[in-house]
């Protein structure tokens, strides 16, 4: 077993996350203009439609990431109504943020259409329901009868409880990217505030949303790699929050002590209604063609209710494996000021704090734009910026800890910036100060650098073991000087404390970045290519 | 049928100008009438494509090949785009549009005067009314809402619903509610009144209860009446911009999600109709029922023409047999022989045929005024 599970680093939220993307597109604008050495595509992460060769008569779509399962069977019924489709993925927060910064796609497929069509700029010139997901909650069969919630749906006050009392460890997407977690995070606010609908911020009880949030282990910034994480995982957790279809999916890859029943809680939840919205109207006649084809029954029953996706053409039946009974279904706010303040609130004060140590090249090659870049984007982080269109969330939050760790020849001293209560302006000071004060010179000890990380990291699970801990990695170059890879690995026979997050740009090696990440359970990103506010962005979901 | 008498001053004003425009109209016209005739045969020989913009719940009528060979027979290809009927009014463009059909008469009064319109059509209409499911209504009995009136439809005090919902009761609070034990409010949920017919005629039923049972026709009403209003649609949370998303939600998502809906009379029937099995089902919290609140409105499906293309349209429509009753499979009540109950109850799906307290929508003018202060709201 992975000791991972209960420490799995997550750094904190969208503050974090957008600041964090101007940091790296900063950093990524200096590290394009060297050359690089290995040019082996990398990136697990979607390029935007418009850096593609695609002809102008390839109908784009920005989806659910999700939907990659569907991909073969939405691009094939399309063809056959005459039109080309290129998928690319994005989380929910995220397709609008890319759109709303002006990124062109012909149309978006978010699961649930209410944050999109709130938060859009530009509104859809059309949509239309393809099929539906309720979410819920996936326990393990002998967990689900020892709390007694396969005789009776639990609330969500009574799963709070579990969690709170150690019961009850599960899985949950970041609310901030993801659209699973977001949509049980505004479930149990309602829930907890006693309203179906209209919620407003100060209707949620706090106390409930930390308790539920108290059993959270594992996190990710999109339900499919939950999906994966919770196979990969499943010994140190209890289930997960995942879209029903999703988890009756991941269900046939499970052994039998491992599978999960879907449970509903019984005060509600929100369901994903998956929308096809035209964004470029030009494209309106492709657009029919296309829908009418993905909600033709041939399609609705082969691919979408073979995937336990609920149909919306009425003439397909539902599968069986799915339950009819009546699901309370919550209302999603209607309106962004409160969506903000639940997330905030969510980043701020609800869920476990984080702590996100970066581990930052300072190596000679990083001399000028790139190492001007590197301070920039770390001062957006401090709050520097706060005309961007993410301005609301892009300083860092109350809760939050930041360790910098910048290396070259030598590793230096971690340098904390905590950003407690009414100290967050100083800290931000701090932090610029800190930006300032790199200078690029010397080697690049990789390795030495996060061995230090990691001992930072197991340092404070140990004090603070409610906390998620990740490292992000952010260099330019191969390691050359201190440890190498190999001994790295070698330190850590059973897994890394905490996850590693490499990001990929200038001279990094890609092979060895990817073997990093997929040895510590992280993930790698690439930020050679397209944009990488969007490709950081993505990142965040999974601290 | 007091309501009856209720006809507004504005209305009846725009009434009577509506009239001196038609006399106005035919007396000039009535020198060439019989060059008219001949030119209209002609016309109607000639083959026209028109293409228009309608409200979402008509677009599998036009999508339907039996309506496309009726309208060929009489020399029309129709060509739709959807929209909320709001929008509808907003999106006058003789450019490109030959017509504009939305649900619900306000809209085609404000289209009308924006085309310059001489003669609108009246093809179909439809009653407001709830769809729901069988353990909903049997609740609704219980507390002595709603009254059995047939297999498939009930009678819903809509005062006393009104009542439920202004109280903030929710459904486990109700008396024998165990089959929907849950603590979602009362409350009927609607489309986005700010681009939807169907809820912004809620609305008017809503804010007609509110005034004492009249019509609101002055600022006065407007301000008295939506302090009482604008909760009912507030409280829903999101909502959906067109009648179809959420009466697919319905079908989909069941009763957890939608057990008091506003639709047409016209999609609970076309649905039945093709699906006959949700009429009575072996698990009776799938069996779909209609519950028409008293009083309820009328949504007329009014076609402006922009062009004398969309003229030919609006007659076909509302004329031609055929397509009258290709209407009726859609659920739509027609005039004519035949008007639509009469059909559907042969086919097992047993309506009123006439609606006793039927309410007239306030003028265009008036539900604005009361949608633009949600839409204030909102904010």
């Amino acid at each position: 077993m992975k000791g991972r599970v209960d420490v799995s680093a997550k750094i904190s939220m969208r503050s974090f996350l957008t600041s964090a993307i101007a940091v790296v597109a900063a950093i990524a604008a200096t590290a394009l203009s060297g050359c690089g050495k290995e040019d082996a595509p990398s990136s697990s992460t979607s390029l935007p439609a418009a850096s593609g060769n695609i002809s102008a008569n390839t109908f784009t779509i920005l989806a659910g990431s999700e939907l990659k399962d569907l991909e073969a069977a939405i691009v094939d019924a399309s063809r056959k109504a005459g039109v080309e489709i290129k998928l690319s993925y994005a989380g929910t927060l995220d397709i609008v943020e890319r759109i709303n910064a002006g990124e062109k796609f012909d149309a978006i497929l978010p699961p649930n259409g209410a944050y999109p069509s709130l938060a859009l700029q530009a509104k859809p010139a059309a949509r239309e329901k393809l099929f539906y997901s309720r979410i819920a909650f996936g326990i393990k069969s002998a967990k689900a009868q020892s709390l007694g919630w396969d005789r009776k749906s639990p609330s969500w006050a009574e799963i709070a409880k579990a969690a709170e009392s150690g019961k009850l460890r599960y899985g949950m997407t970041n609310a901030t990217s993801s659209n699973t977690g977001m949509s049980a995070l505004f479930a149990v606010a309602s829930a907890s505030a006693g309203k179906s609908e209209d919620l407003s911020a100060q209707d949620v009880d706090a106390k409930i949303l930390k308790a539920f949030l108290s059993g959270q282990k594992l996190t990710a910034g999109s339900s499919g790699w939950l999906a994966d994480s919770y196979v990969k995982e499943a010994v140190g957790v209890d289930g997960m929050v995942n879209y029903e279809a999703m988890i009756l999916r991941t269900n046939e890859k499970l052994s039998a002590a491992d599978k999960l029943t879907l449970i509903y809680p019984r005060d509600g939840m929100i369901s994903a209604d998956y929308p096809l919205m035209l964004l470029n109207a030009d494209k309106r006649e492709a657009y029919q063609k296309i829908t009418t084809a993905l909600k033709a029954e041939s399609f609705q029953r082969d691919a979408v209710s073979a995937a336990f996706l609920r149909p919306a053409n009425p003439e397909v039946a539902a599968s069986s494996a799915l339950p009819s009974a009546a699901i309370a279904e919550l209302s999603f706010p209607n309106r962004l000021e409160v969506i903000d303040a639940v997330l905030a609130s969510y980043q701020s004060q609800w869920r476990k704090p984080s702590t996100s140590i970066f581990v930052l090249d300072v190596s000679g090659s990083m001399e000028g734009e790139r190492i001007n870049g590197m301070r920039d984007a770390l001062k957006v982080l401090a709050g520097a910026d706060t005309a961007s269109a993410s301005a609301r969330y892009a300083a860092f939050q109350n809760r939050e800890r930041v360790v910098l760790i910048t290396f070259s020849n030598k590793v230096a001293e971690p340098v904390w910036v905590k950003f407690d209560g009414n100290k967050i302006e100083e800290s931000r000071t701090a932090l610029r100060t800190q930006a300032d004060a790199m200078i690029a010179k010397g080697g690049t000890a990789i390795y030495d650098a996060l061995l230090s990380a990691q001992d930072v990291a197991t340092q404070e699970l140990k004090s603070d073991p409610d906390r998620f801990v990740s490292i992000v990695l952010l260099t330019d170059g191969e390691s050359n000087v201190g440890a190498s890879f190999k001994d790295f690995q070698a330190k850590f026979p059973n897994g890394t404390p905490v996850r590693v997050f490499p990001i990929l740009f200038g001279e990094g090696k890609v092979s060895e970045m990817k073997q990093l990440a997929q040895f510590t359970g992280g993930r790698d990103f690439d930020g050679r290519k397209a944009k990488l506010a969007a490709v950081f962005r993505e990142i965040r979901g999974y601290q | 049928m007091e309501t009856r008498k209720l006809i507004a001053p504005a209305l009846a004003a725009l009434l009577l100008a509506a009239v001196a425009g038609g006399v106005w109209y035919s007396n000039t016209q009535l020198g060439a009438d019989t060059a008219t005739k001949a030119q209209l045969q002609l016309d109607q020989q000639k083959q026209v494509a028109v293409r228009g913009l309608i409200g979402s719940e008509k677009e599998a009528f036009f999508a339907d090949p039996r309506v496309q060979k009726a309208l060929a027979a009489q020399g029309i290809t129709a060509t739709v785009d959807k929209a909320g009927s709001r929008s509808i009014a907003n999106r006058y463009d003789a450019k490109q549009y030959d017509f504009g059909f939305p649900s619900g008469a306000p809209a085609a009064q404000q289209l009308k005067s924006q085309a310059k319109a001489a003669n609108v059509f009246n093809p179909f209409y439809t009653p407001i009314v709830f769809a729901s499911w069988r353990p909903i209504a049997d609740i609704l009995i219980a507390n002595n809402i709603a009254t059995k009136l047939g297999d498939v439809y009930y009678l819903v005090d809509l005062p006393a619903l009104m009542k439920m919902a202004e109280q903030g009761k929710r459904w486990r609070e109700l008396k024998g509610s165990e089959a929907f034990a849950s603590g979602k409010a009362v409350l009927v949920n609607s489309t986005d009144v700010r681009t939807s017919n169907s809820a912004a005629m809620y609305l008017a039923m809503a804010s007609y209860l509110a005034n004492n049972q009249q019509m609101v026709q002055s600022q006065e009403d407007v301000d008295r009446v939506m302090p009482l209003v604008a909760p009912l649609f507030l409280r829903q949370g999101f909502q959906e911009q067109s009648s179809a998303g959420p009466f697919e939600d319905y079908l989909a998502l069941g009763m957890g999600k939608a057990p008091l809906l506003v639709v047409y009379e016209s999609q609970m029937v076309e649905f039945l109709l093709k699906h006959p099995e949700k009429l009575k089902t072996p698990d009776k919290q799938n069996e779909m029922v209609i519950l028409y609140p008293k009083p309820t409105v009328f949504s007329k499906h009014v076609l402006v023409p922009y062009t004398p293309a969309g003229e030919r349209l609006g007659a076909a429509l509302e004329t031609d047999p055929t397509l009258r009753e290709l209407a009726h499979e859609y659920g739509f009540r027609t005039g004519g022989d035949t008007k639509g109950p009469e059909t559907w109850a042969k086919r097992g799906v047993k309506v009123p045929e006439t609606l006793v307290e039927v309410i007239d929508p306030p003028s265009y003018e008036w539900l604005e005024r009361m949608i633009k202060d949600i839409e204030v709201r909102f904010k």
